[in-house]
């Protein structure tokens, strides 16, 4: 397993240093003008979505058909790309906390915005690690549109043939609940997830 | 233990082929050539073996182990060459033994270090840049270096020039010299396994059409070539297939010697394992 982790931190490495140095950049963008809101939600996606990359990666070498010649798992081989995902998420979560120090921007709410973000995040992988383990990187990427441009789309033809689907503003309560529970609702998820990728996996002809 | 690798009644189903009733095996300190056509279901029959996919039917046993149920355990004394190298473009060969290091546990750095300088695989260069012979070398390697017992080899010598060819063919030679190794080595270049093999098993349409020694068929397998009224004259049993074409006929007998005796009059030559699996596959059935 320790070996699998290596091998996608190995791929990914220079790609990480080219994402940092654009990181970098938007970070002297962004930071004069004292919105770092975008930045941290660009730095979150981004490195939670890193473990997407490694896939593309794997798909262009076929690393998975030798992989399973080792002595790994599949249940292993799935469970590494979850543990990167999270880790991704994890660091993610610390970058932006760092660049909130350095912009002497960190308050509660800041915290707050930060925690919601990292569970937030954590749905992308969760939805599309299936999806990748069922059709492959490619066709996943256009799923990924799709799930999310339903629900908006949907929302605005609801919105213009007036049909009100009784969802006004949240009360503050509300908010302050969805906030607490994202995280644990975010793990959920995301092991539910997990569970589902490795039977994709253990049934898919390699 | 006799057999490294027990295949028996092994199944695979999909839409538009099929793994029927495979059994073979692979004795302990032999090679055994595994050919057939493209297609016949030689990476299905090794995917199946490494455990890739699921089977529908059958059993595999290695070292006289269940092939699932210790797959793992099997998988630390196997290695594995497939056709190209699996490992991404970016790699050097020391971020292949980092990553492999940290898979296998009786992964020999030293060992591995020696091959790269025997095989002369730089060790600054990334895989990309690799010739197909270098990139082939290093998979060699990387699947030597845990120090297995088989070796399974998936069309490992295809897309290699004869030099090349010829210096991976010495490599498992070199491993085959300590009598518990064993080596299943799938491809379709027959020459290859003419000079290596000690068993040959034939796949063809997903069924085993049959496993033999090399020597067997190299020696005592022959081609009757004779014109079609001549035909008559041969007697139908001792004919495993017949091919026909406008200059001829070619008949394929297992006997060379004894149809030399009995049809003195006729050319009977000796065969390659490249004609063999060409009459079988092209060949018509007389009785």
């Amino acid at each position: 397993m320790l070996g699998l982790i290596a091998k996608d931190l190995i791929c990914i490495k220079k790609y990480s240093i080219k994402l940092l140095a654009v990181v970098a950049i938007y970070f002297v963008i962004f930071a004069s003008s004292g919105d770092l809101i975008f930045l941290s939600s660009m730095i979150i996606i981004i490195s939670t979505m890193l473990v997407i990359t490694t896939f593309s990666y794997d798909e262009l070498s076929k690393w998975d058909c030798f992989a399973l010649s080792l002595p790994v798992t599949k249940k292993q081989i799935v469970l590494c790309k979850y543990f990167l995902a999270l880790i991704f998420d994890l660091l993610g979560m610390l970058i932006v906390l760092i660049i909130h120090l350095i912009e002497n921007q960190l308050e509660f709410e800041e915290l707050i915005s930060i925690y919601t973000l990292g569970a937030v995040a954590l749905i992308i992988p969760a939805i599309l690690l299936p999806l990748i383990y069922k059709f492959g990187v490619q066709k996943s990427r256009l799923w990924l549109i799709l799930i999310f441009l339903l629900p908006t789309a949907l929302a605005i033809i609801f919105g213009k043939a007036g049909i009100s689907l009784g969802m006004g503003l949240p009360s503050e309560s509300t908010i302050e609940a969805l906030v607490k529970a994202s995280l644990p609702a975010a793990l959920i998820v995301f092991s539910a997830s997990y569970f589902i990728s490795c039977r994709i996996f253990e049934n898919k002809n390699i | 233990m006799k057999n490294a690798i027990e295949i028996n009644n092994l199944c695979k189903i999909y839409k538009d082929f099929q793994l029927k009733n495979v059994s073979f095996n692979v004795p302990s300190g032999s090679i055994v050539g595994f050919i057939g056509e493209n297609g016949a279901g030689k990476t299905t029959t090794i995917k199946l073996i490494l455990n890739e996919m699921k089977r529908d039917g059958g059993n595999i046993k290695i070292f006289g182990m269940d092939n699932i149920k210790d797959e793992r355990k099997i998988k630390e004394q196997i290695g594995v060459v497939f056709d190209e190298s699996y490992f991404h473009g970016e790699f050097k060969a020391g971020d292949v033994a980092s990553i492999l290091k940290k898979i296998y546990t009786n992964w020999d750095d030293t060992y591995f270090n020696k091959k790269l300088q025997e095989f002369n695989i730089p060790n600054n260069k990334i895989i990309k840049e690799y010739s197909k012979g270098m990139k082939m070398k290093l998979s060699i390697a990387s699947a030597l270096a845990h120090h297995p017992k088989l070796l399974i080899l998936d069309e490992a010598t295809s897309g290699l020039d004869p030099i090349v060819r010829r210096e991976i063919l010495d490599i498992f030679l070199d491993f085959i010299q300590d009598e518990n190794h064993s080596i299943l080595f799938s491809s379709h270049i027959t020459n290859d396994l003419e000079k290596i093999a000690d068993y040959i098993a034939f796949i063809h349409n997903g069924k085993i059409v049959f496993e033999h020694s090399k020597d067997e068929l190299l020696y005592n397998y022959g081609i009757i070539k004779c014109g079609k009224n001549e035909l008559s004259e041969l007697d139908k049993n001792d004919i495993i297939r017949i091919k026909k074409d406008q200059l001829g006929c070619e008949a394929l007998v297992a006997d060379k010697d004894a149809a030399k005796r009995k049809y003195p009059n006729l050319l009977i030559d000796s065969t390659s394992i490249d004609e063999i699996m060409l009459l079988y596959v092209k060949g018509e059935k007389v009785c």
